[in-house]
Formats: C-alpha cells, sequence, structure tokens
C-alpha cells in the first residue's frame, strides 16, 4: 500500500488486486503473474490469515487446557444449585482495552445500587478507563501492543518492509487508538452509540487535515492489514447455527428481506442514480441493510473499496443510527404496533447492533430479546455478503473486456488470482467455530469463552487501527466529494425506506399472520 | 488546511489542532460528565445496564442480553417447533403456563 496515494484501495494493488473499483468498462492491464506460493509468503491477505488464524488458534487452546476434566459435572451441579456455570480462559486478563468510565458509582458493600436520584457533583475521570476495579488493564492494554507489534512486523519484514520503522509509526497510531477508546469509553458518548470507529477515524482525520501525518508513522499505516486480520477474528463469531435460533419468521425477517433490499439498492444505485463508484455504492448498500459498521469494513475489503469510502459510509451510518434507535421506538408505540412485531422491526432496520438492543430495550423485555435475536442473525449474514460479494466482484465488475468492448468471462485462474483470500480464512474460521460450536456438547460454552475472554478484545483492537490508520490518510477533501450531489445520501434514505417497508411487512407476515399463535403465546394474549 | 507528510506544519494546523484538543478536554472532562451526573440520565443507564445493553456493542457477541432471553427461551422449551410450524401448538408439558418467563 501506498501511503502517499489517499485513494488506495483496501486491498493492496501489491498482488492481485490491482483492478479498478470504479468501472466494468475499465480494461485490466496485464500483471505479472504471482505464484500462489510467493504470495502466501508475502502479500497481505495471506498473512492477515496467518496472523488471524494463529490467534484464534492460540486462544482457542489456552481454554482448552483449562477445561476441567469433569466439566459435564460442574455445569450439573451448577444447573442443580440454579447458577449459570462459566468457563473462563486464562487469557481473559492478558488482553485488554480502555474500559468504560464516568458510569454509575460503584456498588457499596451491601451490594445495593448507589443513589442515583440525587445529582452527583463530579466524577468520571479518564483515567478510570484503565482500570477495572483494583486492577489496572494497562498490562493487558501493553500485551497487545506487544503481540500486534510483533505479528504485523512480521509480516511487514516478510513483504520486504523495515521492521522498526513499522515500530516507530505502530506506537503512535497504537497511541491514537487507545484515545479512541478512551473517548469512546465515556459514559455519556457511550449512551449514544458513538462508536470507537468514529472517534478512531476522528483521531486519525484530525492529525492528517491539521498539522499533517508524521513521515514515521507512514509505515505503519497498514489499514488493509489490519482490517483483514480482524475479519479473520470475526469469522469465530459468525456461528452458523445461531441462524436458526428464531426459527422461519427470523430467518424470513434476516435472511430474505436483507438480501433483497442489499441487491436492490446496489441496483438502485447504479441504474437511477449512476453512482460512479460501484465500490461505494456496495458499501453503502451493505452496511444500510446488513448490519451497520462491521458490514461495511467486511464488503469493503470484499469489493476493494477506497478508505475515503469506507469512512464515507461508516460515517453515514453511524448518524442515521443515531436518529433511528430514538425514532423507531416512538413510532412503534404510535403506531401500537406489538412488542414483537416492533422487536422484529428494529433487529431488522437499524445498523448497529448496540442501537438495535438500546431500540428494542425502551419498548420491553420481549422486544428487546426478537430485536437482538434477529439482529444476531442478521451479524451472521455478513459472512455470506463478504464472500457473496468477493466473488461478484472478481467474476463481473472486474471482468475484463475484448477489442469490442465486450465483457470476457475469467476462468478460475483469473478468478483465484483476483479473490481477495482474507475472505477464505473469514469463511473457514466461521465453518471451523460453528463446527466447534454445534459438535460437542459443550461447544457453545467454549466458544463463547474463546470470544469473550479473548478474541473480541483482539479484533477491537484490530479494527481501531484501521481506522486510525484511514483517518491518517484521508483527506477532507476526499470525503468532501462523496457529498457532492447528494448522491450517497440519497441512496441510504431511499434504501432504508425500502428497507423498513419490506422488513415492516415481512415481520408482519411472519409474527403477526403466519406464526400468529407463537407470538400470542409470547406476548401472553 | 491540510498538511500533507512533506510539507512541514503550518502555524494555522498547529492551532488548529490545538483548538480542537482543547474542545476535547472541555467536553469530556467537564461537559459529558455534568450531563452524566444527571439523576435522568443515571436511571436510563442503569436501566440499560440492568438489561445488560451495550451500546457501543459491535456485534452481536459483545452483547450480554444475547445469552439471556428469558421469554424466548421458555416458549422453546414448552413449545420446542412453535417456531418452525405455524400450526404446532402442542405443549411439551401442558400444565405449564406457557407464557411464563423461565426463571
Amino acid at each position: 500500500m501506498n501511503a502517499d496515494q489517499p485513494s488506495d484501495p483496501i486491498s493492496p494493488a501489491s498482488s492481485e488486486n490491482s483492478a479498478s473499483d470504479n468501472s466494468a468498462t475499465e480494461i485490466v492491464t496485464a500483471e505479472k503473474p504471482v505464484s500462489t506460493w510467493q504470495q502466501m509468503k508475502t502479500a497481505e491477505d495471506w498473512w492477515a490469515i496467518w496472523i488471524g488464524g494463529f490467534l484464534l488458534v492460540f486462544c482457542l487452546f489456552a481454554v482448552l487446557a483449562y477445561v476441567p476434566s469433569n466439566l459435564g459435572e460442574q455445569i450439573e451441579e451448577a444447573k442443580a444449585a440454579g447458577e449459570k456455570f462459566a468457563l473462563t480462559s486464562p487469557l481473559k486478563n492478558v488482553f485488554a482495552k480502555p474500559g468504560a468510565w464516568g458510569q454509575l458509582p460503584p456498588k457499596n458493600e451491601e451490594g445495593s445500587e448507589a443513589e442515583t436520584t440525587e445529582p452527583v457533583d463530579y466524577y468520571g475521570n479518564p483515567i478510570d478507563a484503565f482500570w477495572s476495579g483494583d486492577k489496572s488493564r494497562l498490562p493487558g492494554i501493553l500485551c497487545v501492543f506487544g503481540l500486534a507489534l510483533v505479528l504485523f512486523g512480521l509480516a511487514i519484514s516478510a513483504a520486504g518492509g523495515n521492521f522498526w520503522g513499522f515500530a516507530g509509526g505502530f506506537t503512535f497510531v497504537f497511541v491514537l487508538a487507545t484515545g479512541a477508546y478512551v473517548l469512546a469509553s465515556q459514559a455519556f458518548v457511550k449512551h449514544y452509540n458513538l462508536e470507537y470507529a468514529l472517534w478512531a477515524l476522528a483521531a486519525g482525520l484530525l492529525i492528517s487535515n491539521t498539522v499533517g501525518t508524521p513521515r514515521f508513522a507512514r509505515p505503519a499505516l497498514r489499514t488493509e492489514l489490519f482490517i483483514k486480520t480482524g475479519l479473520v477474528i470475526l469469522g469465530a463469531e459468525v456461528l452458523i447455527s445461531r441462524l436458526i435460533e428464531l426459527g422461519v419468521p427470523g430467518i424470513f425477517v434476516a435472511w430474505v428481506v436483507t438480501p433483497i433490499v442489499l441487491i436492490s439498492t446496489y441496483a438502485f444505485g447504479q441504474k437511477v442514480l449512476k453512482i460512479e463508484s460501484r465500490s461505494l455504492n456496495m458499501v453503502i448498500s451493505a452496511d444500510m441493510s446488513v448490519c451497520g459498521v462491521s458490514a461495511a469494513i467486511a464488503t469493503a475489503a470484499a469489493c476493494k473499496a477506497k478508505k475515503e469510502e469506507l469512512s464515507f459510509a461508516v460515517g453515514l451510518s453511524l448518524t442515521f443510527t443515531v436518529i433511528m434507535m430514538i425514532v423507531l421506538p416512538a413510532v412503534i408505540k404510535m403506531l401500537g404496533l406489538s412488542p414483537v412485531l416492533g422487536g422484529a422491526w428494529l433487529g431488522g432496520t437499524i445498523d448497529s447492533t448496540g442501537a438495535v438492543a438500546a431500540a428494542g430495550g425502551m419498548l420491553d423485555d420481549i422486544a428487546l430479546e426478537v430485536a437482538a435475536t434477529v439482529k444476531m442473525i442478521q451479524n451472521i449474514l455478513i459472512g455470506v455478503t463478504a464472500f457473496g460479494v468477493a466473488t461478484y466482484w472478481v467474476t463481473c465488475v472486474e471482468a475484463k473486456k475484448d477489442e469490442n468492448g465486450a465483457g470476457v468471462k475469467p476462468d478460475a485462474g483469473e478468478i483465484w488470482r483476483r479473490f481477495p483470500k482474507f475472505v477464505l480464512g473469514f469463511v473457514a474460521a466461521s465453518i471451523v467455530f460453528s463446527i466447534v460450536y454445534g459438535a460437542w456438547e459443550h461447544g457453545p460454552l467454549l466458544v463463547e469463552t474463546v470470544v469473550k475472554d479473548s478474541t473480541k478484545t483482539l479484533r477491537g483492537w484490530f479494527f481501531c487501527l484501521a481506522f486510525v490508520s484511514i483517518g491518517l490518510e484521508t483527506n477532507f477533501r476526499e470525503l468532501a466529494k462523496f457529498l457532492k450531489g447528494g448522491k450517497p445520501l440519497i441512496l441510504y434514505v431511499c434504501g432504508q425506506s425500502l428497507n423498513l417497508v419490506l422488513t415492516l411487512f415481512m415481520a408482519w407476515l411472519m409474527f403477526e399472520v403466519v406464526f400468529r399463535e407463537m407470538t400470542d403465546n409470547l406476548l401472553g394474549r | 488546511m491540510n498538511a500533507s507528510a512533506n510539507d512541514k506544519p503550518s502555524l494555522r494546523g498547529w492551532l488548529a489542532l490545538l483548538t480542537v484538543i482543547c474542545a476535547v478536554v472541555l467536553l469530556w472532562g467537564f461537559v459529558f460528565p455534568a450531563w452524566t451526573a444527571s439523576p435522568q440520565f443515571q436511571q436510563r443507564q442503569a436501566l440499560r445496564e440492568e438489561q445488560g445493553i451495550d451500546l457501543a456493542a459491535f456485534f452481536y457477541t459483545d452483547l450480554d442480553s444475547i445469552e439471556n432471553r428469558q421469554h424466548l427461551d421458555a416458549m422453546r422449551e414448552q413449545r420446542p417447533w412453535a417456531l418452525w410450524f405455524p400450526w404446532s401448538s402442542e405443549e411439551v408439558s401442558p400444565t405449564n403456563d406457557s407464557t411464563a418467563p423461565a426463571e
């Protein structure tokens, strides 16, 4: 990745991904063929798989090594005592990130809630973000820093880069990422779903657009490597068996409506709005229809979107998420929809997972459960989306043209050469962890422990590093050009309107007509 | 206002950076904590904490509430096929109150 080119694609041009993302009519220039073996040793896509795969296996085996031999008995005992058995990873405190601060005052010794009816003079010290009770989070944060530095440094060295040059810049990027986490963890900021991605992006943008990105930091701006590694790790959370947790209604609301909205919005952007950048169109369509920032990241990497396109799509999604999180529950109450129907509508339409839960919680517990479950099923769709988009891109969008200007169907070798390989790592992680989850009696407990105690902290850091890097490489003028003519905004609004109508119709059909009895049962009607 | 890596940072750039940093310190250090301290905010926050809602959740695995679905779990336990067949009305345990959440 050449840092001096602000419009670099998310996927590096160094390997197989140098085709233009903007036009199917563009003829892909002949590239010097690089063997797969060579790519495996040097390409960022492959290194994302090696690093992500290594971390997943390491975290999985760390838990497996500590699984008690009488696990079944312990679970039964806990059940008999009316408690929930919890397995703890030995890595739980080894990896950490800044935690929430400015929260409610801690509980007193009797364990009762602190008095909240009287205003508190002042509390909320940012230093609290580095403490969890009386335990410091700093060693855990430094451990993530050290591990990431070594692993990413290895990848840089393998690609012919300078490790020490990378190390200096990485420290700078990591400090900014830590700052972004601290800003995002403030109680008030958190309350309005202003995620770390926004602050990471803002921190990078602020520096690059005021004093300029320091020269020493440039070797560490490896957006693609951070994002793709984070996505491979995220694959462990895409558990296919969780797809069936809301049965037929859940599948119809999340897995039938969502692809229809995604494809329709993309087609609308291309045919009606004639948006120049196909990748921007795709990223906005995916983050609006699937699940916000996580879908935007996965799709941007799969369709080789430009960094500023991802930034723009994320900003758009976060803005509308905050609006929808506040407005939709009020609309549901006004229309008098049942909590089940309302929850399903919220889960299928609001982009961000956290905002879905908050909006559902504004209605009642049943709405919260249904909304969160629909969102979870939709979250799982990002694996299929990333794979589908990557395949569509290499087979259709980047298709070569013959001398008559007609599209030439690429052969299998060409598809393999152009395919973003990290998607394979993402899908493989999903399949392996889904098998562990479903095939072993204690699989759910094991996978839950691996993810909650270790891998989700790591993927959070990697995405945060990626957004800081994007900010440090982006010029405001590059972002401002997307607002010209307002086409992306129109695309989002029209796509989201379709999403709202279709999801409401499908949720009504499923929960109020076909599965009416189930809904009545759930509501005690 | 943009300064590339090759440019020497301008005084204007440094001033802009300092201004934003001051604004951040003011907002995060004083304004937001003051708003956070209001009783209404604290009540809303306490409710969300009780419900297991993390607004910063990036993926479903970040939500504690996803593993705590009492109403859905209770219904699934009593009517295992209710979510698959619309005509499945048979309860596993007819004596149970099918609407009661699991304890």
